[in-house]
């Protein structure tokens, strides 16, 4: 047998559960030659593992399913040939890659499908909106004689071209973004290149582009009929845009209700996934921008009914507003891009927000340090003692089975140190602190001498004389040690018990006992025992100190095993000991342990041992069972996960009854940790053997697929952003070029160009405002609604619930700078306009 | 002016010049608003002949540029015949309409700038417009150059036209028009907006085209002395031929239900619904008011 005592055991005892049937020790894992292992243990039971090394650009998740065959035939033909049962991770690795390659090309499409969305309905809006400056090159085609193809040509060349232009310089452009951003957007070492999938895609946004551009400027071919009375639009839609209209709204109800019905958007906490949720913030927000171009010249027509301003500004801005098709668009276009940015910035953030919580969650803390303990300290006093301020660093002790996971933890620096995000449990950590250290305790008797003394006063009425004992744990090696005083004896006494040898550091008082002495005894003779404990002491160097273990306290001592009757005198305790028949001793205990450990349990574990009435069975840190009172449950615990209780680590190791296994042990540090609190570690027993970080898993994920994927959401929301100014800022180029007469003759009529250019602010600021304004409601809507449908953020894993609330102070930050600029830029191009139209160009153009 | 050789292959059909008559007989137009239907011609009877330069005058709305569009085959009227040579409007297609403004019949609506792409040269124009001609397989009667120098104005030819003047803006509208050597050239407007000199100028281009290729020339136009450039003039009124003048002498027209408008100065003694006595006369036919008692 091995000696326990040993330095390469450090103390422990790992053979606790005995030998194996082989009558060799169980060993815990080591490193070492094949020809030793095969030395020790037959070849039954040896298992080899072949590691292979994969070079990183060998093998992709594509192929998988190929690697997945070829591992199946080896895996028969070394089992029929040699065998050899041959296993391994990769398969495993690979579903989990394709599971997050899936997850991060579904977020993609969404933003891409949004993207496509947005610039097919810019493009279109340009077109519409520049469609009037063919109108006459149109017109002249139709006087000229052209056949209907040739008219078209004319009206189409020049947008076509453009967008023929605009596909490889798009191309191009992304090509050399994608290049530049590579290192930081896909890590060190990735290149990007134009594949088959890319030139396909822009063939295809091309396609839809033209088709785009061909709706856009069918109202030209309409107005160029030069025969009948035209030219002159108005806001009536048409038949085939109010079809449009409804369909629009009809397919974003659709989605909606689909949502609603089958999706997970009316439901908390749902697991499943919805592509229309992909659909849901372009259709939302386009359907909203229609209802709101078509209710803004109605409610301005009959705004100016009533009102009757006297502003000729105003009057001038809701008239042109009201009756001009154009304005429609552009309330459509800017509620599409306020919506997606509003959206995409929404995803992004909540996104964000969720991947700090959930790598905070997983890792537990700021930082967990994975810790080795010297044999012999006292874990947490040693922690305590080396969180020099206080609440920075938590001695934690993992302990892990097969049938779940203890995780006890140093409640009192739970709420400063512990990740714990809002919505795990009511009441946040603070509660559950709180929950996991019962009321009414003593404390624990702490013993550190090198012997005992009690002096008792005792009338005895057994023969032979009942024994004395005391059971005392040294928490720095587990090991509960009987203390034996000697028989008992009527009369008052003083009994002295060596401790030498047992507590190095400190040893905790469990019990004290009295027994049959020899304890084999007769199991029908009974007898009693009246005994007052009048002082307790212990020798520490060279002198006896009192031990204050509140003998003259009732509240402070119980009889957990029965047999006695305690009482308290000034004198000190008292106890009235009925001796058991059949030997087991009769204990009384410091009321340091409660009945049952409180433990607040995970919803799985809660629903594995939901036997009705009985205590849970928790894993214990000895590795053993100990039974729980559930004070609470949660959806997973900070670093365990699922099947896990969370216990007080004091309240776990006064529950030993045997050594810890010492699975995990850990000093979880907050983000104010001193920087020296690894050296003051050290300097007491604890040597840091690993490290794992918020900061390092923030590394590890910052270029992961589904990272990536979502920084889209942010560059869409931005896109869109930046769509919104560029289609305001084109709204008014579009309208310069028109408006020059127009603007001009008002003027020579006495409009003074204050006026006119408030007019022309009023008009854009109600577009834009009516967009905008429709657009946010859109964008925050589907954010509400479909962000939990949304691949990623279902989650299946168990952990801290999904954080869904709307970043209010970004999305109002960054709405406020859109519109500073929006403002800026219809303050700039409603001046410049008005500058432009002057009266002088109108009587040049009638020289 | 002479006409320059047309440069085309020896198989090309070739556009030839030369005028074409018109004529509307009984036209009446009616253009279709929601509620109401505004009446815009009453029984229109006209006759131009081949070859001939009218110039169509009248108040506004009283038809003029309607007139105009039914000649160029842009509309079809609500009754009545229009021809033009030996093309009956009312049995041609939409398509065949289209196919003639291709070739034989040009018209130049109102306003400097809606006849020309202003972003191109008067050379441009000029291709542009033939490309009409071009699509149904003839080939121009000459090249845009080769018309600039018969029209006197080519050495505008390369400057873009939104850089010209209005009045020579105009003229290469005019030659825009005349691009493709049409029979019929109808004109609305021609000189509005124009200096006396730069209408003067654009007559006389009129003029110049017709004598050199004998094409029928119709205007509309409210300027009395552009209009007395012109041989004969038709005034429109109230929906009808009101009167007509040749050679500076007014007639007033009987048209073809035997109605008669009076000029202007003749109603205020005749107002309407006066009663008069027709008395036929050696000389001709006298109008006599009826006394009250009659």
């Amino acid at each position: 047998m091995p000696n326990p005592s040993s330095p390469y055991w450090w103390g422990n005892n790992y053979f606790g559960y005995g030998t194996s049937t082989l009558g060799k020790p169980g060993i815990d894992n080591a490193f070492t030659t094949a020809s030793t292992i095969k030395a020790i243990a037959p070849a039954a039971l040896i298992y080899r593992m072949i590691q292979i090394p994969f070079h990183r650009r060998s093998l992709v998740v594509d192929s998988a399913s190929t690697l997945k065959s070829l591992l199946g035939h080896y895996k028969a033909s070394a089992l029929a040939d040699d065998g050899v049962v041959v296993s391994t991770q990769l398969p495993h690795a690979l579903t989990a890659a394709s599971a997050t390659e899936h997850t991060s090309n579904s977020i993609v499409l969404v933003v891409d499908f949004e993207l496509l969305l947005l610039a097919v309905f810019a493009l279109y809006f340009v077109a519409s909106r520049t469609a009037w400056e063919r109108l006459a090159d149109v017109q002249l085609a139709v006087l000229r004689g052209y056949r209907p193809l040739s008219t078209l040509a004319v009206a189409l060349a020049e947008p076509i071209v453009v967008v023929l232009v605009a596909l490889p310089v798009g191309l191009l452009l992304a090509w050399t973004v994608a290049v530049t951003a590579a290192n930081s957007l896909f890590g060190p070492g990735v290149g990007a290149s134009v594949t088959l999938l890319s030139l396909g895609g822009a063939l295809v946004s091309g396609v839809i582009g033209i088709l785009a551009v061909g709706l856009g400027v069918r109202r030209v071919l309409g107005a160029a009929d030069v025969g009948e009375a035209s030219g002159v639009s108005s806001a009536r839609p048409s038949t085939w845009r109010l079809v449009g209209d409804v369909a629009a709204i009809a397919i974003a109800g659709a989605a909606f209700v689909e949502l609603a019905v089958t999706g997970v958007s009316r439901r908390s906490g749902a697991t499943n996934t919805d592509p229309l949720s992909a659909f849901a913030p372009a259709l939302l927000a386009l359907a909203l921008g229609v209802v709101a171009a078509r209710l803004l010249p109605a409610l301005l027509r009959r705004t100016h009914r009533v009102m009757r301003s006297r502003s000729i500004a105003w009057v001038l801005a809701t008239r042109r507003v009201a009756r001009r098709p154009e304005f429609s668009s552009e309330i459509v276009l800017v509620a599409m891009c306020t919506g997606l940015a509003v959206f995409g910035v929404s995803g992004w953030a909540i996104n964000a927000r969720n991947h700090t919580v959930q790598n905070s969650f997983a890792v537990g803390a700021s930082r967990v340090l994975v810790v080795s303990v010297r044999p012999g300290v006292r874990f947490l006093p040693a922690v305590r003692s080396a969180d020099r301020f206080g609440h920075s660093a938590m001695a934690a002790i993992v302990e892990r089975a097969s049938d779940g996971t203890a995780l006890a933890v140093d409640t009192r620096d739970m709420t400063e140190v512990m990740s714990w995000p809002p919505g795990l449990s009511a009441g946040g950590s603070a509660r559950v602190s709180h929950l996991l250290v019962p009321k009414g305790l003593s404390p624990a008797v702490q013993l550190s001498g090198t012997e005992l003394r009690m002096t008792v006063t005792a009338t005895v009425n057994a023969r032979p004389a009942p024994q004395l004992s005391a059971d005392v744990i040294d928490e720095g090696s587990q090991t509960v040690y009987q203390v034996v005083f000697g028989s008992l004896t009527t009369g008052t006494s003083t009994y002295e018990a060596s401790l030498a040898g047992m507590c190095p550091a400190s040893c905790r008082l469990m019990d004290m006992a009295v027994a049959w002495s020899p304890p084999t005894v007769t199991p029908t003779k009974s007898g009693s025992a009246k005994l007052t404990i009048l002082s307790f002491s212990e020798l520490k160097g060279g002198r006896w100190e009192p031990i204050h273990a509140g003998l003259q306290d009732p509240r402070r001592w119980v009889n957990p095993t029965g047999g006695a009757h305690l009482s308290t005198s000034p004198k000190g305790l008292t106890a009235l000991v009925n001796l058991n028949p059949d030997g087991s001793p009769v204990e009384v205990s410091p009321h340091d342990v409660p009945p049952l450990l409180p433990a607040v349990l995970t919803t799985t574990l809660a629903t594995y041992d939901s036997t009705p009435g009985s205590p849970p069975p928790i894993v214990g840190l000895d590795g053993g069972t100990v039974f729980g009172h559930a004070v609470g449950q949660v959806p997973a615990l900070p670093r365990v996960g699922g099947d896990a209780a969370l216990v007080d680590l004091e309240m776990a190791q006064r529950f030993l009854s045997g050594p810890l296994t010492y699975d995990t042990t850990e000093v979880w540090l907050s983000s104010s940790a001193p920087a020296d609190i690894v050296s003051r570690l050290a300097a007491r027993g604890i040597s840091v053997v690993g490290v794992d970080s918020l900061e390092a898993r923030g590394r590890a994920s910052e270029h992961s697929g589904i990272n990536l994927a979502y920084t889209l959401f942010l560059i869409a929301g931005i896109a869109a952003a930046i769509l919104a100014i560029g289609s305001a800022s084109f709204a008014l180029v579009a309208s310069a070029r028109g408006r020059d007469a127009e603007l001009a003759a008002m003027r020579a009529i006495g409009i003074s160009p204050s006026s006119l250019r408030r007019s022309v602010e009023a008009e854009q600021t109600l577009a834009i405002g009516t967009g905008v304004l429709f657009g946010t409601g859109a964008g925050l809507g589907a954010a509400a609604l479909t962000l939990r449908s949304v691949p990623e953020f279902v989650r299946l894993a168990p952990g801290p619930p999904l954080e869904l609330g709307l970043p209010a102070v970004l999305l109002a930050t960054g709405l406020a700078t859109t519109l500073i600029v929006l403002s800026v830029v219809v303050q700039l191009g409603s001046s410049a306009l008005v500058r432009r139209a002057s009266i002088e160009k109108l009587g040049g153009s009638l020289r | 002016m002479t006409v320059p050789p047309v440069t085309t292959g020896p198989d090309e059909p070739r556009v030839v010049a030369g005028g074409v008559d018109v004529q509307l007989i009984g036209v009446v137009h009616l253009y279709r608003q929601s509620g109401s239907d505004i009446v815009a011609l009453r029984g229109v009877d006209l006759d131009v002949g081949s070859g001939e330069m009218v110039a169509l005058l009248g108040p506004s709305g009283m038809g003029k540029s309607t007139v105009l569009r039914l000649m160029a085959g842009l509309m079809t009227p609500s009754a009545g015949m229009v021809k033009v040579g030996p093309h009956d409007f009312g049995r041609l297609s939409a398509a065949d309409r289209r196919a003639l403004r291709a070739g034989e019949i040009s018209f130049m609506v109102q306003g400097s700038g809606t006849n020309v792409l202003p972003f191109a040269t008067p050379l441009q124009n000029i291709w542009f417009a033939q490309h009409g001609t071009r699509a149904s397989g003839k080939s121009p009667p000459w090249t845009p150059r080769e018309l600039l120098e018969m029209l006197g104005i080519e050495d505008i030819a390369s400057t873009p036209v939104a850089a010209l003047p209005l009045g020579l803006k105009q003229q290469v509208s005019v030659a825009a028009c005349v691009a493709s050597a049409p029979r019929l050239l109808l004109a609305d407007e021609p000189t509005a907006q124009l200096a006396s000199a730069a209408s003067a100028d654009v007559v006389r281009l009129f003029q110049r085209i017709n004598e050199a290729l004998g094409t029928t020339i119709v205007i509309v136009t409210h300027d009395s002395s552009v209009a007395a450039m012109f041989p004969r003039t038709v005034t429109i009124r109230d929906g009808r031929v009101g009167a007509e003048g040749r050679l500076g002498e007014e007639y007033a027209v009987v048209d073809g239900s035997g109605s008669i408008q009076l000029p202007p100065r003749v109603l205020e003694a005749l107002p309407p619904n006066s009663r008069v006595r027709v008395i036929e006369t050696p000389h001709g036919v006298e109008l006599r008011k009826a006394e009250a008692h009659e």
